[in-house]
């Protein structure tokens, strides 16, 4: 039984195309044509008796004799993926929650890390089913699902925030039970049905766990591009003594992922000094001495630490030398 | 119970326009009873009949229906309907009881084979979920004091 106002669950389809071919893409909710029997729902039952008796062909009605339809609570719960790649990116778990009772029910969630350590920051309603919380998808105040008629099936997501590192053994556990109740089948909870009715636990003990692992993600692809530009103190844009060659190092990371402990490290071209204090970073100066920042230039490279990169990034790294 | 009540209704006064309904000294008491399933110690599953009030789809149950001739003169000619309740499917004649006639329409009566069932603008066999109303017609009169029961089994969709 829900104590909310009524919500409107009709059956919305939507219709994407995709280039090369058409795709039809269910919306969040879908309802079952068959259902069972609403809960709470009275049936009668009246037999009559025809006979013939001296005063003729007589016909008589039973007494009514009334069956009430409790609320069976149930639930099913179906994971959408295998594994979530959760390691340095906000991720979405995409499973399907049915509610597979008489009556109209909303259903509590709630999620677990196991093996690592992060933050579920909630969970929402995956309006166009594309398993990716984006614009239109709706979060869940108070993890309760919106009430589902019976059959009824929602999407939804596991929302996490990103997570430094993901072990191997990291999983998201995610559990669903019945609002009114759940636990061993045949568990009543008197007069919490819908319509008054007895809720009654069913076959599936209306609650549910998935489990997802959880994966570091794809591997960032990292390319390196070096560029460079000159000044020439002459006239002439020539390679001469004295000119000033200011190279620039861009660390591409793509893909997805976290590329850990990363590092740029580049040998000055002989026949050219370093010039003190040049190494810059995204545009910050760093200090040439192996300190502190992330920059150092040991006399005959330079070298610079990234750390732990989350793709997709581009860090530039950018020194100068004099030419001798 | 979407617009089901009302072919219940319009079903059972059309079965009933016939003949006036009188009090009289026929009289018929319907009960009904859940079928109660329980494993019993040597494997076996024992069916028991308990009152019923609350049923949860799935749930079978017994409709017992109950005649009696409270009169001086003999009975004859008796035949007892029951529409069945439409959130009911048929199942079968309970233990028992002689088994019903069955009709899909309120009007034509027979073994489940014989009926048909228009659709689409096709014709099918029937199946027990089509079943709307079962009868019974008793050969023998029912003479003054006697009374006897019929009774059949329905599963709540």
């Amino acid at each position: 039984m829900i104590s909310t106002a009524r919500t409107s669950h009709r059956t919305r389809y939507s219709l994407v195309l995709l280039r090369g071919g058409a795709c039809a893409v269910l919306a969040a909710t879908t309802t079952p044509a068959l259902a069972q029997q609403r809960a709470g729902t009275p049936i009668v039952n009246i037999a009559t008796v025809e006979a013939d008796m001296d005063s003729g062909r007589t016909r008589i009605a039973s007494n009514p004799v009334a069956l009430r339809i409790d609320e069976v609570l149930g639930i099913t719960l179906q994971a959408s993926a295998s594994a979530v790649a959760a390691e340095g990116v906000a991720s979405a778990a995409p499973f399907v929650l049915t509610n597979a009772g008489n009556g109209t029910e909303r259903f509590v969630l709630a999620a677990t890390l196991e093996g690592v350590a992060g933050t579920v920051r909630g969970f929402a309603v995956d309006t166009n089913g594309n398993g990716v919380f984006d614009t239109g998808d709706v979060l869940l105040e108070g993890n309760f699902t919106p009430a589902l008629a019976p059959g009824q099936t929602v999407r939804l997501l596991a929302l996490l925030e990103p997570i430094a590192m993901v072990p191997a053994t990291a999983a998201l556990s995610i559990f669903a039970r019945a609002a009114t109740g759940s636990g061993a089948p045949g568990t009543t909870y008197a007069g919490r049905g819908d319509q008054s009715s007895e809720a009654i636990v069913g076959a599936t003990t209306a609650e549910a766990t998935i489990r997802f692992s959880l994966a570091p993600g794809a591997a960032p692809e990292a390319t390196l591009v070096k560029s460079q530009s000159l000044w020439s103190p002459g006239a002439t844009m020539s390679v001469m003594r004295g000119a000033i060659i200011t190279y620039s190092l861009a660390a591409n990371f793509n893909g997805g992922g976290v590329a850990r402990g990363a590092s740029v490290v580049d040998q000055i071209p002989e026949g050219t000094d370093f010039i003190p204090g040049s190494l810059t970073l995204d545009g910050v100066a760093l200090s040439d001495t192996a300190d502190g920042d992330a920059g150092s230039f040991d006399g005959t490279r330079i070298a610079v630490t990234l750390g732990d990169v989350a793709a997709p990034q581009t860090r530039t790294i950018q020194f100068k030398v004099t030419i001798e | 119970m979407r617009n089901n009540p009302v072919r219940m209704s319009l079903l059972l006064a059309g079965l009933l326009a016939a003949v006036p309904a009188v009090a009289g000294p026929v009289e018929i008491k319907s009960t009904v009873l859940a079928e109660k399933r329980a494993a019993a110690a040597d494997g076996t599953t024992r069916v028991s009949l308990v009152p019923a009030a609350r049923v949860t789809p799935g749930d079978r149950v017994v409709f017992q229906l109950e005649y009696r001739n409270t009169g001086q003169q003999s009975a004859s000619g008796l035949v007892i309907a029951n529409p069945v309740p439409a959130a009911m499917q048929y199942v079968s004649p309970a233990e028992g009881s002689p088994a019903p006639e069955l009709s899909v329409d309120g009007t034509t009566f027979g073994p489940l084979s014989s009926l048909k069932v228009r659709e689409a603008g096709a014709v099918r066999p029937a199946v027990a979920a089509d079943v709307r109303v079962v009868r019974w017609r008793l050969a023998q009169p029912v003479a003054p004091g006697a009374k006897g029961q019929v009774a059949f089994r329905a599963i709540l969709k």
